[in-house]
Formats: structure tokens, C-alpha cells, sequence
């Protein structure tokens, strides 16, 4: 080997270093994805609040729709900079005016997604802190604690470390498999019922409302496209790593959900969820494995709901970073913390929202858990849903429009599907945004909810036809996050 | 860029890293061995002078460039950056700028002497005080500053309009160098890791 030869990928081999492997992409995808919250906060709320006992089936076929969507999703991630953001691709699909409306779509509903954490976060920890020191704060100061520990740990830019992560993350799983092998030996007198999966007990009214709170379980999973500059290969990596975690995911949800109503009954599930509220899985963990086990699971569905805080409250304040960088933010927003190099005024700006949230559901005495967790979140799960959607089409529009070597499969046929599937839960979803809101069907408010996201969307694209005309150089840079700083080239 | 009394780093270890790596292949460009090109839609490095520069640091970083010249000019930033603060500390040493920690408390290097290190800024500070332009070398600098952030520290006098003419005066491979550097280093912050 000639020196030449053997110098020849010193670079790459030096850079490859530190570059992420397959179970590290699917470490950080389903810890986004917080298995722990979505079983212990979000399958109970879902049975309570919709009455609806599918909610096994939702997961999996939701898991299947999603895993159709990514198909399309992971292949155009290869063409797009800025790859984590969904308005990249709708910007670069559909056009640089409906970028601007997914990205308004995308803040709207993310941090929905985060605010609607800290009710849970408040009720969840009451009990352990009675525990411990005989009473409890309201749900709202616990909040408001959460809330100063997020917008501090945001401003420092401290990601929970991808060890600590890994550690808390199999510890959750291998809790929820305990609790659910304890579930599954401790049958109700009625016996093992596999009617939770049968679509009967899906296709009932309600669907959709159930779907919303689903599918704001999976929120996070986009996340894997992030690592492909960062993966050994990613071309293989990254759609591996996202296939493996939403099988994962949603075969967890599926089973862990199914798992909780052995033990009940699926008769009774929607009455106990009812009752019990989020302690429903850690008291059914309590009778079968003991109150110290039960007590340790409650503990980390706190930290798995902090995490959680974090790192939607660190999604947002990198969406509006980039967005600030291609100045179609202010450029204030495009800053950062010259000692940390934290996002700053993303981060200040995604810190009032939560705070404004915390203090009206405080002031009007809203139920933390129904209201904030449940109502608000399956609002993001609609957004969520919305641009899915988008994405999807600007799948199908992008491949069609420019020339590639990708086959029809990737580039036509699953994108194709999963666009009309998640149009059709789009539409149930708000067909049944009474049960969403848990208001009256004739309430006006089941329109405005959704409304609210069409506005957004109508401002975005007037936003990007305002800069098409005035601003043409900010215009030509919408969806490239980063990378605005260079001209067209990469 | 340290604190004065404690020796703290006031800007990120990763946006120095990535601000020192552009500084590197700056000296480069202005030196003339190396300039900004294009080749299958990619910005990438193009060499002019393959001649060895007289100090380590450059050498070393242009022989790396000669042997692998197919990379991104983001490829080489990300890959400079990686060892770049320790380089330049180690021939700062090694010219007789910095002194090694020795039994200080802080147990990290410092100036040998605090007007020299204080003159770059200094000038670049004067220079925005009172509207005059920059050598080309130190708008590179001013440039630098603030694709990474670290104007906001140093500068006495945030004018955006003179940075950006001193900038936008710039030869069009070094602006271009500016540019990829605030590319890099926003997509550092966007990154998770």
C-alpha cells in the first residue's frame, strides 16, 4: 500500500468516528417517542376519554400506516437539507409558500404536543411527592417547577445524554414488559379476551378521536432522518433504525395496551381508566409485583415525562432556530448562546408558551390530565397527522417532478397509499373532534380547534407569497434551515 | 476567546472548533495556496499551491487537502474542527504567544503578553468605531466572528450594515468561506448530539 492509498480516507475514517451505528438512531427515535408517557399517560386518557376499547388495533394499524409513510419519507430525505423538518420537503414537493404553512403547522402543533406534557407531568408526580412528604402541591406547581427546570436545561443546551438516555430508556421497556407479563399471568374471572383488536371495537364513533391521541403517541419518530449526515451509512442506516422503531414502538403500545385490560377486562377498562386515571397501569402493578415496583414505575413515568418536556421543548426551539437562520422568522430567532450555543430565543419563545398554558389552565381550573394532557395533545396529534399528510403528497409531487433512480415502490406506491390513508384518518379525526374536546357535538368549538390550524396554514402561505414578492433571497432559502447561510450550493 | 480573569471559554468548544478550522483554511486561501471551487454541484476546495507552507499547522491541513481533494468544503471544516483548538493552542505555544498552565489554578494556557493578544480585537473594534475599512485579513476575522456567534462577545459596537459591507467587500471565495461556516455551525445547533 503506497502512502497515497493509504492516507486516502484518513478524513473520512477520522470523521466516521464518532458516527452513529443502527441501534443508536433507534435508541434515540423510540426515546423521542417515550414509550413509558404513552403507556402510562396517554392508553389510559385514551380509554377513558373516548370509551372506545380499540385502542390496540389504532396502534397497530396506525404503526402500519406510518410505516408506509416513511417509506417515501426516508428515500426523499436523501434530497433534502434540513432533513428533521417536515416543511423541507412540503417546501421543496409543493412549493415554498406551503413550506411556510407546514412550518407555522408544525409549531402550532408541537408545542401542543410539549405544553399538554406538563398536566400529566403535575398529576403523575402528586402522589409520589404525598408520598414522601405526606401532601402535594397543586398539579400546577409541580408544572411550574417542570417548566423552570425545561426552560433552564433548554437555555443550556443540555440534551439528555445519549447514555443517560439508553439507561432510562431500557429501564422504562423492561419495566412496561414486567408490567405486562404481570398483567398477562393475573387474568380477570372473564379470561383472555382478544377483543380489543377486533375492528368492531375500532370502528365505532369515537374512532377518531382515539386516533388523534395515537397518533401524538408516535410523535418523534420523524426524528430519525435528523442522524443521516451523522450515520455510518445512510443509506441503510437511517431507514433501518426508523422501520425497527416504529415496529418497536408500536408493537409495544399495542401489547402494553392490550396487556392492561387482561387483568380488568375488556368490559371494564373504559369504567377503571375512568377511575384511575394515569395510576391505572401502576396500580394494576402494585397488586401483581408489589408496591415498591409499583412506586419505582411511577417514578419513571415522571422522568420519562420529563424527557419528554425536554426534548419537544428542544424539537421547537431548533424548528424556530432554522426558520430564524432563513430568515423567514426574524433573525433574532436565528441566534444562538455564544457559551452554550443553545438556540436562545427559540428556546425563550417556546418557555412562554408553556408558561402562559401552565397559568390559564391554573386560573380557570382546568383538569390537567382531560383537558390539558389529553385535549390538547391529541390537537397536536391532528397537526402531527396534517403534516404527515403533506409530506406524504410532497412525496409523490417531488419523485414525479424530478429525475431520479429510486424505484416506483419507494417513490409512488407507499407514499401514494400512506397519502390517501392519513387523509382518511385526518378526516375521522375531525369528524369526531367533539370527543377530542370532550364537548357537546353541536359545540361550536369542535370547528374552531381544527380551524385554528387552516389559519395557520392561510397565514404561512400568505407569508411565503410575501416574501416571493418583496424578498426574494429569503424566499429561494425556505427549507434549507442551516444551510440558508450559503447560496444554492451545497 | 477566554475570559480575561478566569480563563473560562466564553464561545462553545464546538463553534470554536468550527471558527478555528475556517480561520486555518482562511490562512490558506489568503496565503494563495487554496481556493473555493465547484465540482459536481458540491463546493469544495480547489488547491493553487501545492507548495508546503512554512508552518506545521497549515502544512499538515493543506497536505490533507492535496491527498483527498474529492470532499466538501463542509467536510473539511467539520473534519479541521475536530483537532483545531488544540493545533492552534500548540503553535501559539510554540511561537511564543501562550504559556503552558504550569501550577496555574486554572490550569490553562494564557497569554505571555496580554497586549498582544488583545490586538487583533482591538483593531478590528477600532476600526467599526470609527467606519474604516478592514485589511482583508481581518474582515476574514470580523467574518468569522460572526458566523459563529462570537461577535456578540468581542464587538464593543453591534452595526450590522458595516459587517455586512465588510463582509460583502470580501473576495468572493472567502465570503463564500464565511458562509459555509455559519451553514456548519447552524446545523451544529440543529443537530441533537
Amino acid at each position: 500500500m503506497s502512502v497515497t492509498e493509504r492516507r486516502a480516507g484518513a478524513v473520512s475514517a477520522a470523521l466516521a468516528q464518532d458516527r452513529l451505528g443502527v441501534p443508536s438512531v433507534v435508541f434515540f427515535v423510540i426515546s423521542a417517542a417515550a414509550p413509558l408517557t404513552v403507556i402510562g399517560g396517554s392508553v389510559t386518557a385514551a380509554y377513558a376519554a373516548t370509551g372506545v376499547t380499540g385502542v390496540p388495533l389504532a396502534f397497530i394499524l396506525l404503526g402500519a400506516i406510518l410505516g408506509l409513510f416513511a417509506v417515501g419519507y426516508v428515500t426523499m430525505a436523501r434530497y433534502v437539507v434540513n432533513a428533521g423538518a417536515f416543511y423541507a420537503y412540503t417546501a421543496k414537493g409543493l412549493g415554498r409558500p406551503v413550506g411556510v404553512a407546514t412550518a407555522w403547522v408544525a409549531l402550532l402543533a408541537y408545542n401542543a404536543l410539549q405544553v399538554g406534557l406538563y398536566g400529566m407531568l403535575g398529576t403523575a408526580a402528586q402522589p409520589l411527592i404525598a408520598g414522601w412528604f405526606g401532601s402535594s402541591p397543586p398539579w400546577w406547581v409541580i408544572g411550574l417547577g417542570a417548566w423552570v427546570l425545561t426552560g433552564v436545561l433548554g437555555l443550556m443546551r443540555v440534551d439528555v445524554n445519549g447514555k443517560v438516555l439508553s439507561v432510562l430508556l431500557l429501564t422504562e421497556i423492561a419495566l412496561v414488559v414486567v408490567f405486562d407479563i404481570a398483567d398477562l399471568i393475573n387474568p380477570a374471572a372473564s379470561g383472555y379476551s382478544l377483543d380489543v383488536f377486533a375492528p368492531s371495537n375500532l370502528l365505532v364513533p369515537g374512532i377518531g378521536a382515539v386516533v388523534a391521541i395515537c397518533s401524538a403517541s408516535f410523535a418523534g419518530f420523524e426524528s430519525s432522518v435528523v442522524f443521516s449526515e451523522e450515520t455510518k451509512d445512510p443509506g441503510r442506516t437511517v431507514p433501518i433504525a426508523t422501520y425497527v422503531a416504529l415496529a418497536v414502538i408500536s408493537g409495544l403500545y399495542a401489547v402494553s395496551s392490550w396487556a392492561m385490560t387482561v387483568p380488568i377486562g375488556s368490559d371494564k377498562i373504559v369504567e377503571t381508566s375512568r377511575e384511575q386515571s394515569s395510576a391505572l397501569l401502576f396500580n394494576l402493578a402494585g397488586q401483581h409485583l408489589g408496591a415498591t415496583i409499583a412506586t419505582i414505575g411511577s417514578f419513571l413515568f415522571v422522568t420519562s415525562l420529563f424527557a419528554a418536556l425536554i426534548a419537544f421543548h428542544n424539537t421547537i426551539s431548533r424548528y424556530v432556530f432554522a426558520l430564524g437562520r432563513e430568515r423567514v422568522l426574524p433573525e433574532t430567532f436565528g441566534r444562538t448562546s455564544p457559551r452554550t450555543g443553545a438556540p436562545i430565543s427559540g428556546s425563550l419563545a417556546q418557555s412562554v408558551i408553556g408558561l402562559v398554558t401552565i397559568v390559564i389552565y391554573a386560573i380557570f381550573g382546568l383538569d390537567p390530565v382531560v383537558q390539558l394532557f389529553f385535549t390538547v395533545g391529541s390537537f397536536g396529534g391532528l397537526g402531527l397527522l396534517m403534516m404527515l399528510a403533506a409530506t406524504s403528497i410532497s412525496v409523490l409531487v417531488f419523485f414525479a417532478k424530478s429525475p431520479n433512480e429510486e424505484n416506483a415502490w419507494r417513490t409512488r406506491v407507499a407514499p401514494g397509499i400512506s397519502s390517501v390513508l392519513l387523509i382518511v384518518v385526518i378526516v375521522l379525526v375531525m369528524a369526531n373532534f367533539d370527543t377530542v374536546l370532550g364537548v357537546a357535538p353541536d359545540s361550536p368549538l369542535r370547528w374552531i380547534m381544527p380551524a385554528v390550524y387552516f389559519v395557520a396554514m392561510g397565514l404561512g402561505v400568505m407569508w411565503g407569497l410575501t416574501l416571493r414578492a418583496n424578498r426574494p433571497k429569503v424566499y429561494a432559502n425556505i427549507g434549507r434551515g442551516a444551510q440558508a447561510a450559503v447560496g444554492g450550493t451545497k | 476567546m477566554h475570559d480575561n480573569a478566569t480563563g473560562r471559554m466564553r464561545l462553545h468548544a464546538r463553534l470554536t472548533g468550527l471558527g478555528l478550522a475556517a480561520a486555518i483554511l482562511g490562512e490558506l486561501m489568503l496565503a494563495g495556496r487554496t481556493t473555493v471551487g465547484s465540482a459536481a454541484g458540491q463546493t469544495r476546495l480547489v488547491v493553487l499551491d501545492a507548495a508546503p507552507p512554512g508552518d506545521a499547522l497549515t502544512r499538515t491541513a493543506l497536505d490533507h487537502i492535496i491527498a483527498e481533494p474529492s470532499h466538501r468544503l463542509h467536510t473539511w471544516l467539520q473534519f479541521l474542527a475536530r483537532t483545531a483548538p488544540a493545533d492552534v493552542a500548540a503553535r501559539m505555544t510554540a511561537d511564543g504567544l501562550l504559556r503552558l498552565p504550569g501550577r496555574r489554578p486554572s490550569r490553562r494556557r494564557a497569554p505571555v503578553d496580554v497586549n498582544i493578544a488583545a490586538w487583533p480585537g482591538g483593531r478590528v473594534n477600532l476600526a467599526i468605531q470609527r467606519r474604516e475599512p478592514l485589511s482583508v485579513q481581518d474582515s476574514v476575522l470580523l467574518g468569522l466572528l460572526v458566523a459563529t456567534g462570537g461577535s456578540r462577545l468581542v464587538l464593543w459596537e453591534q452595526n450590522p450594515r458595516y459587517l455586512s459591507d465588510s463582509i460583502t467587500a470580501l473576495p468572493a471565495p472567502l465570503q463564500e468561506l464565511i458562509a459555509q461556516t455559519e451553514a456548519a455551525v447552524g446545523d451544529s445547533i440543529i443537530s441533537r448530539r
